[in-house]
This record gives structure tokens, sequence and C-alpha cells, in this order.
């Protein structure tokens, strides 16, 4: 079939389209709101929960600090302080950039474009998520145990014997699962970039 | 008028338009319908910026057509929550039967496209020509060019229509 058969069968079906009648004034709107109520639910929900339990956790230590007197505490909660503020904003600004894309704004090359990018920086704050989040498993206890005045269990050997190797095991078979799941996503990503 | 009237009347005037673009980025009615209520979706989330926008027909072509390339990228059946057998979209119409063999082979060819090349297809097939494509892809108007040169290569060594059902 030549490109002119084409535009011209094309021609027909715009036609026959024009014909239809308009859609409904109720219905259309109907689509608009329950689209955007289940967008903002769906998008924003797990994000935020997530980003309080961190805030909440990050202003008890800092409010405890004073009640550290232990150097090492003091460095241990500094650190986990500064992961848990700064992860979920490194996090929730990926996703910003991701939800940013100008579908009313951009032409579809740059719109793709944009879109993997972003895709691609979330999956680099979720690897730095992993890596720190190892290292919170080890900074977080000393000073709780500092806090609540029972320092006997982690001056145990053997409780860190125990609980290191559990503790990265588990880290390794959760980042496993999730950054298989975000690898899908970058996956996806790159094919839409290549097809470019 | 107001903003939802506004909408409504946009909506109303280019529903084809629309329709046009679900036929060709997806090939089950129920994603063509998830995908037409999408669209509306989007036009809706970014009205204001048509308001601003020199040329509403490129911008809401755009919209469609980076709607249709995100929400396929997304590729999840969800069910539907607004039934959109109102709409009277009439797909089954009685047509020339080998005129709509053939129609459904177009379809086809172009789905077979990537999803850019499938987009420039699409307003090649409602007579833009290559700089006005260049301005709603974003795109050059020389890598149209070339594109087009592609996509007509590729079309031409397909084999003509073949009497295959592609949808119900």
């Amino acid at each position: 079939m030549e490109l002119e058969e084409m535009q011209s069968l094309w021609a027909d079906l715009s036609q026959k389209i024009e014909k239809q009648d308009k859609i409904q004034k109720e219905l259309l709107m109907d689509i608009t709101k329950q689209k955007f109520r289940k967008k903002l639910d769906g998008i924003r929900l797990p994000e935020m929960i997530g980003s309080v339990i961190c805030y909440v956790y990050a202003m008890y230590l800092l409010s405890k600090f004073p009640e550290l007197e232990l150097w090492y505490n003091q460095v241990f909660a500094m650190i986990t302080i500064l992961i848990m503020t700064i992860l979920p904003i490194a996090s929730l600004n990926a996703i910003k950039s991701m939800r940013s894309v100008k579908i009313g704004g951009d032409a579809p090359a740059q719109m793709l474009e944009k879109f993997a990018k972003s895709k691609i920086k979330f999956w680099k704050v979720q690897r730095y998520g992993v890596i720190f989040g190892a290292l919170t498993l080890i900074t977080v206890l000393p000073p709780i145990a500092e806090i609540k005045g029972n320092m006997d269990f982690i001056s145990k050997p053997l409780f860190w014997a125990i609980y290191l190797p559990c503790g990265l095991l588990y880290m390794y078979f959760f980042s496993r699962w999730a950054l298989g799941k975000y690898k899908k996503v970058m996956n996806s990503s790159e094919q839409l970039l290549s097809e470019l | 008028m107001s903003k939802e009237e506004e909408f409504i009347h946009l909506i109303q005037e280019n529903q084809g338009l629309i329709y046009k673009i679900t036929l060709i980025y997806s090939k089950e009615k129920d994603e063509q319908d998830d995908l037409y209520q999408e669209i509306v979706y989007q036009t809706w989330k970014s009205f204001d910026q048509f308001k601003r926008a020199s040329k509403p027909s490129t911008w809401l072509y755009r919209v469609g057509m980076n709607t249709a390339i995100t929400h396929l990228n997304k590729s999840k059946k969800k069910p539907l929550m607004v039934s959109m057998d109102q709409t009277l979209f009439n797909y089954s119409e009685p047509m020339d039967s080998k005129k709509d063999e053939k129609i459904q082979w177009l379809y086809a060819q172009i789905r077979k496209l990537n999803l850019l090349d499938r987009g420039i297809m699409f307003l090649f097939l409602e007579g833009k020509n290559y700089e006005e494509i260049g301005q709603i892809t974003g795109v050059s108007t020389s890598n149209v060019g070339t594109r087009m040169s592609r996509i007509k290569q590729k079309l031409k060594s397909e084999a003509t229509p073949k009497p295959t059902k592609i949808w119900n």
C-alpha cells in the first residue's frame, strides 16, 4: 500500500470519526475527577508515609541528643539523623523530578529523555539508600541503648555476632527485592531512550 | 465561559483526534478506553498551559502523544473507573469491508513502529508537513524527513493487507 493510499484511508476514517456524537459533558467531568483523585492517592501516600517515619525518628534522636554522653554515640546519632533527614529529601526530590515531566509542555522527544533521566536519578538515590540504610543498621543501636539506659546488650560481642549478619542478610534480600523492582523501571526507560 | 466549559468545548471539538491517538497507541478496546480517559485527565491537568499555548492544536497533539507514550510505559492493565459505553464511539459501524480490512491493516502496521515513529506517522497521516511534525514532536525537520523515509521503506517492505481481524 502506498503512502498516498494510506493518507486517503486515514482521511476517510477521520471523516467518519468526526461524525460521531459528542462525548457527554457529565461523563467527561466524571472521568477527569476520578482520574485526578486516583493519581493523587496513588503517588503521594507511600512515599510521604516513609518520609514521616524517618523524620519522626530523626526528631526523637535529636531531642534526646543532649542525653548522650559517650562521644561515639553522639557521632552515631548524628550520622543516623543526617541519613534519616537527607535520604527522604533525596528520594522525594527524585520522585518530584519524575513527576515534573510536563506532558502539556515538552515535545515528545524531550519528554522521553527527561522521563528516562529522572528515572535513572531515582534509581541512583535508591542505591545510595540501600548503602546508607545498611550503615544505619550499625549506627542506630548504640545511641538508643544509651538513651534507654541499657548498654549491656550492645557491649556483648555475641549480640553483634548475631545482629550484624542477620541485619545485613535482611538488608541484602530486601534491597535485592526493592532494587529489582526499580531496575525494571530503569530498563523500560532505557528501552524508551533507545527507541528514539 | 468558565474553565470547565472551555475544557469541555476543547475535548468535544477534538475528541476525534484523541480517539485516533488511542487507536494507534493501543490495540485492545479496554486499553483504548483507559488511554482515552488518561488523555482527557492529562488535558485537564495541564489546561492552564493550553490557555498560554500559541498553537492549541500543536499543544493537544503533544499532550495526547505524550500521555500515550507514558501510559504505554506503565503497561499495567487497570480496571476502568468510568464506563465508556456511553461515549458513543461505534467501532462496529458498517463500512466497506475491503476498506475496513485495509484500515485495520494500516493500524497494525503503524503499531509495529517504535513510539516516536508511530507519532510521526500519525501526524503525517493527519496531513501535517515535516516542519509541523518537527514542532509537535520536538524532532528536527531533517530528522523527521529521515525517519519518514525509513518508515516508508518499512511499510513498503510489509506485505499487502492480509485478511486478519485486529480487534472485535
